[in-house]
């Protein structure tokens, strides 16, 4: 970084550096000015990020991966901190930081699987959102949103529920003109007492129910397709070859009994 | 299976688990919230019961499937499932 920008920069406080960013962005300023910008108040926020990752050492995740998070949360407050709110940079960056830091670690610690379609969709929202920014240089409404990828209003909130993560831009944006200072919504936000299930609890649940039956698929295939010999597993349990015939055509019965029940598994 | 050996194997565990989990969203989604939770609690403690007898069921010995694996994707599945319950039940007034 050239040092008399850098003189320069070290001056001014978080939110000057950020006004300093926006302006710029608006503006002719050089790709390299800006990613001077950019790397300064990257900089020096890295002790706040750091010192917010510690506090999620308890998930077992590595440190450096809590960090990587952590500073995707932290870009996320450069691109849509608000300077006419009048709160501090590192109380609204904290609170982006702990959200992206607890969404890893949610990610992190399931194994079940997101379906396509909301993974495609979520990118297509990020994707939007971005190149909104970049050429409007603020955050989009979800009116905004919407219209850029051609969805209804309803239809892109639903999406939005669907990604805790990813509500905090244009809900935000909601929450501004009722509440100055407003931390990151959560999932009360969305799901007060006495409303329907909400779009996120319906699917996680509805995952829930896809990874038991994906089980349930690997279990039926994997006795009846790659299991071992009667005679083997009876040798392990200590049972005779018959004995495990039994077992095997009870384990049918019930089977057959739930297939040909007036339910069936949703799989 | 389950009655002849004493402990609930895991494809009976599955197919009750998966039935009390659609009743669940049916009872949420007609504001029976806490039929619904009770339901979903439930369905943590029978897979907590499971887990905790896992080794005795003689299904799994059955299939050539990686044990440790399946306790994993069966504890990330109750771990969702809690965390459905407390994320609701913090919406409480």
């Amino acid at each position: 970084m050239n040092e008399a920008k850098k003189h320069r920069f070290a001056a001014l406080s978080n939110e000057q550096l950020i006004e300093l960013l926006r302006l710029s962005l608006k503006g002719t300023s050089d790709s390299l000015y800006l990613s001077c910008l950019r790397e300064e108040i990257i900089s020096r926020n890295v002790g706040l990020v750091k010192s917010i990752a510690v506090g999620f050492l308890n998930s077992g995740e590595p440190l450096d991966d809590l960090i990587q998070a952590g500073y995707m949360g932290l870009l996320n407050a450069v691109a849509n901190f608000d300077l006419a709110r009048n709160t501090r940079f590192s109380t609204y960056a904290s609170h982006l930081i702990k959200g992206e830091i607890r969404h890893y670690i949610r990610d992190k610690h399931s194994t079940i699987r997101i379906p396509q379609w909301v993974q495609v969709m979520n990118r297509k929202v990020k994707e939007a959102e971005e190149a909104f920014f970049k050429e409007e240089g603020h955050p989009p409404t979800i009116a905004e949103l919407a219209d850029c990828l051609d969805i209804s209003e309803s239809q892109l909130v639903e999406l939005l529920r669907g990604r805790k993560a990813m509500t905090y831009i244009s809900i935000d944006q909601e929450r501004r003109s009722v509440d100055p200072n407003p931390s990151p919504p959560d999932i009360a936000h969305f799901c007060p007492r006495g409303e329907n299930l909400s779009f996120d609890f319906r699917m996680r649940i509805i995952i829930a129910i896809e990874e038991l039956a994906e089980i349930k698929q690997q279990v039926i295939e994997g006795l009846f397709y790659q299991g071992k010999s009667q005679t083997e597993v009876g040798k392990e349990l200590g049972v005779s070859q018959r004995q495990v015939s039994r077992m095997k055509e009870q384990i049918l019965r019930e089977m057959k009994g739930k297939l040909a029940g007036p339910h069936r598994e949703g799989d | 299976m389950g009655e002849e050996t004493g402990v609930l194997d895991l494809l009976n565990l599955i197919g009750k688990v998966i039935e009390e989990l659609q009743s669940s969203i049916e009872l949420f989604e007609a504001s029976k919230h806490e039929d619904g939770l009770t339901q979903l609690s439930s369905v943590v403690l029978e897979i907590d019961y499971y887990l905790e007898r896992s080794d005795d069921d003689l299904l799994l010995k059955l299939v050539p499937i990686d044990r440790a694996s399946l306790r994993e994707r069966l504890k990330a599945v109750k771990g969702e499932l809690v965390s459905v319950i407390e994320s609701f039940s913090s919406t409480a007034p």
